[in-house]
This record gives C-alpha cells, sequence and structure tokens, in this order.
C-alpha cells in the first residue's frame, strides 16, 4: 500500500513538472560550456515559486554532467568567496535568481560536453522542474 | 596715434590673451582616477620565479616593458573569475577601438598552482582574447609574489571530490619599471578601466 502511493506521489509531482501550473518557472537559462582545458562549467536562470507555498530546493541533478550543486560566489572584504548552498528556498510568488557573481549553478563536466543537457531541480526526492537547454560560449 | 603706440597696444593686449590662456590652462582641472587607489610613490616588487603559459620563465622584470593588469583567480573557478578576466578583456578592447597608443598586458597569477599547470593555463586564456597571458609555478613562489602586494589566497575544501580556492578580488597595475603602482578594488567594472587607465598611463 505504501509502495503504491509513493508511486502516485511521485506521479502527481512529476506530472505537475510538464503542465502548466507546475511548481516551479524557470526563465533566462545559460549553461556555459567549459572553457578548453577545464571541466567546470556554470548555470544561470531565474526560478519562480508558481505555488502558495514556500519551495525548498535541495540537490540539482543532470544525466548530462558528473555533478551539479549549488554555489554562491560572495564579496567579503574584499575576498572573493564561493559556498556550497545545500538548500535555495524560495516564497510563495518569488523569484530567485541564479547569476554571475552570485548563486549558481557549478557544473561538472564528464569528458563530452552534449548538445543539449538536461537540469532537474529536486525538494528532498521529489523532482519540482526539468528543463533542457544548450550549452553556450 | 603714432606706430610706437600701436605696438606697445598690440603687446598689451597679446600679453592679457596670453595670461587669460595661461592662467585657464593651468588652473583647469586636471583628470583623475576616479575607481583606482594610485600608490603615492610605486612599490617595488619582491624576486620570484614563475612559469608563463608557454612555459617560460617569468620573474619580477617580466613585468618590466608594459602596463600589467594582474588578477588572481584559478581556472577550476567557473563563475567570477571568467567573469573579471572578461571585464579586463573587454575593458582593453574598448581602449584599442578608442585608439590608446598603449594597451595593459593582462596576467592571470594561478591562486591554484596545484591544479593550474603552464599547459592549462594557456588553454585558458586563449579564451579571452589578445594581450592575455597567466603564469603559475610553485606555490611558495607565487606567495613571494602575492605576499608583495598585500593579495590574499587560501584553499578552501567544498566537497570530498572539489576544492576552491578563495582569494583577493583585488585588479592591481603593475607598471614597466615591474613596480606596484595602482589597485582597483572589487566590484569591478569595464567603464572603470577604461576611463583610468589611459590617465594613470599618461602619468608616466
Amino acid at each position: 500500500m505504501m509502495r503504491l502511493l509513493t508511486s502516485l506521489l511521485c506521479c502527481c509531482w512529476l506530472s505537475a513538472c510538464s503542465v502548466e501550473n507546475a511548481p516551479l518557472v524557470a526563465t533566462d537559462i545559460v549553461v556555459t560550456r567549459p572553457l578548453p582545458g577545464v571541466r567546470m562549467g556554470a548555470g544561470y536562470l531565474s526560478l519562480t515559486n508558481a505555488t502558495n507555498q514556500r519551495i525548498l530546493i535541495t540537490k540539482v541533478m543532470s544525466p548530462n554532467f558528473e555533478s551539479v550543486e549549488m554555489h554562491e560566489s560572495v564579496l567579503e572584504d574584499g575576498i572573493s568567496r564561493m559556498y556550497k548552498l545545500d538548500e535555495v528556498a524560495i516564497l510563495p510568488g518569488r523569484t530567485v535568481h541564479f547569476e554571475p557573481g552570485g548563486k549558481h549553478l557549478m557544473i561538472r563536466y564528464g569528458v563530452d560536453v552534449p548538445d543539449v543537457v538536461t537540469l532537474q531541480f529536486y525538494a528532498g526526492d521529489a523532482l519540482l522542474l526539468s528543463v533542457d537547454t544548450t550549452p553556450e560560449g | 596715434m603714432d606706430s610706437r603706440k600701436k605696438v606697445i597696444i598690440r603687446m598689451a593686449v597679446i600679453s592679457i590673451v596670453t595670461g587669460v590662456w595661461l592662467s585657464f590652462w593651468i588652473t583647469a582641472p586636471m583628470p583623475r582616477p576616479q575607481t583606482a587607489t594610485v600608490l603615492p610613490a610605486p612599490l617595488g616588487l619582491a624576486e620570484f620565479s614563475l612559469l608563463d603559459q608557454n612555459g617560460d620563465a617569468f620573474s619580477r622584470a617580466s613585468f618590466g616593458d608594459h602596463w600589467n593588469l594582474v588578477l588572481f583567480g584559478f581556472t577550476n573557478c567557473p563563475d567570477i573569475c571568467p567573469l573579471t578576466l572578461q571585464v579586463l578583456a573587454n575593458a582593453r578592447q574598448q581602449m584599442l577601438e578608442a585608439g590608446a597608443q598603449e594597451l595593459p598586458r593582462i596576467v592571470l597569477v594561478s591562486v591554484d598552482p596545484e591544479r593550474d599547470t603552464a599547459a592549462i593555463i594557456s588553454q585558458y586564456v586563449g579564451n579571452f582574447g589578445a594581450g592575455v597571458i597567466g603564469i603559475t609555478g610553485e606555490l611558495a613562489e607565487v606567495r613571494k609574489l602575492t605576499d608583495g602586494l598585500g593579495v590574499f589566497f587560501q584553499k578552501t575544501s567544498i566537497d570530498d571530490g572539489y576544492y576552491s580556492v578563495d582569494h583577493s578580488a583585488v585588479v592591481i597595475l603593475i607598471d614597466p619599471q615591474s613596480n606596484f603602482h595602482a589597485l582597483f578594488s572589487a566590484p569591478h567594472e569595464v567603464a572603470s578601466f577604461e576611463h583610468d587607465l589611459p590617465i594613470i598611463m599618461a602619468s608616466q
């Protein structure tokens, strides 16, 4: 019974990702190609919480990369630092921007750079949003 | 009016006009840097021994004969380092298009020499156009350069498979005599370099 309930819940989340009333809406998506000689790229986008509840993004995954992590670049007393973010909260109706010099996705590419990449945003084990884009640069 | 009087009047008029013009010229405000902090007296650098992107020796003297915009970063930095490098490259390009007689050389100093070999640096700086070089080498030698410039950097663990390097975001201007001449504090904008560099470079 529990397995059935879990499956149903997952189906609800997944269906929510592909319909107009998805909990998260992504815009201005940019994924940078790694510069020659390195395997690191960055991801930038704006995420809007389209629900009336707080959303907590706890991980970002992709079948195309070795890893994707949420990071934040900050300037503290003239020192540039980068922190890993374990979670990013988005209040109802609000937008969080992943942008150069601020929050961003740190992407570790494998050997090849795919033509199309998929980014999946999760709250715990629940998939909130899946977006496809083309690496730039 | 006799001719002698005419000459005297002409000379008086010329003197007055010249005097007025000179007073305007002398008292007119000289253009000054708006963002950069110029050191009261350029500061000599310590000796160090590093490698450039071609694997050739790069020492204190290698800064000579160029104005050098020096930034600190590492190639595994996906966000702020390429952003800063691009700002400097864009500023250099703007100066070129404005017809500048002299252009600064952009020098990336790796604060992650453990991963940044000369070959990796070479590929990396090649993405930012002409006039951009990179230097790397033994950590102790990098420290000789950065300590003399008051530049901080420190390795920090992000997770098991990756480390980052916290580092000063300052951009330092080293003059053709290999002296620490001025600095630009972050955040960096193309317009700041475009405005200030020609003024500072013309001052020598």
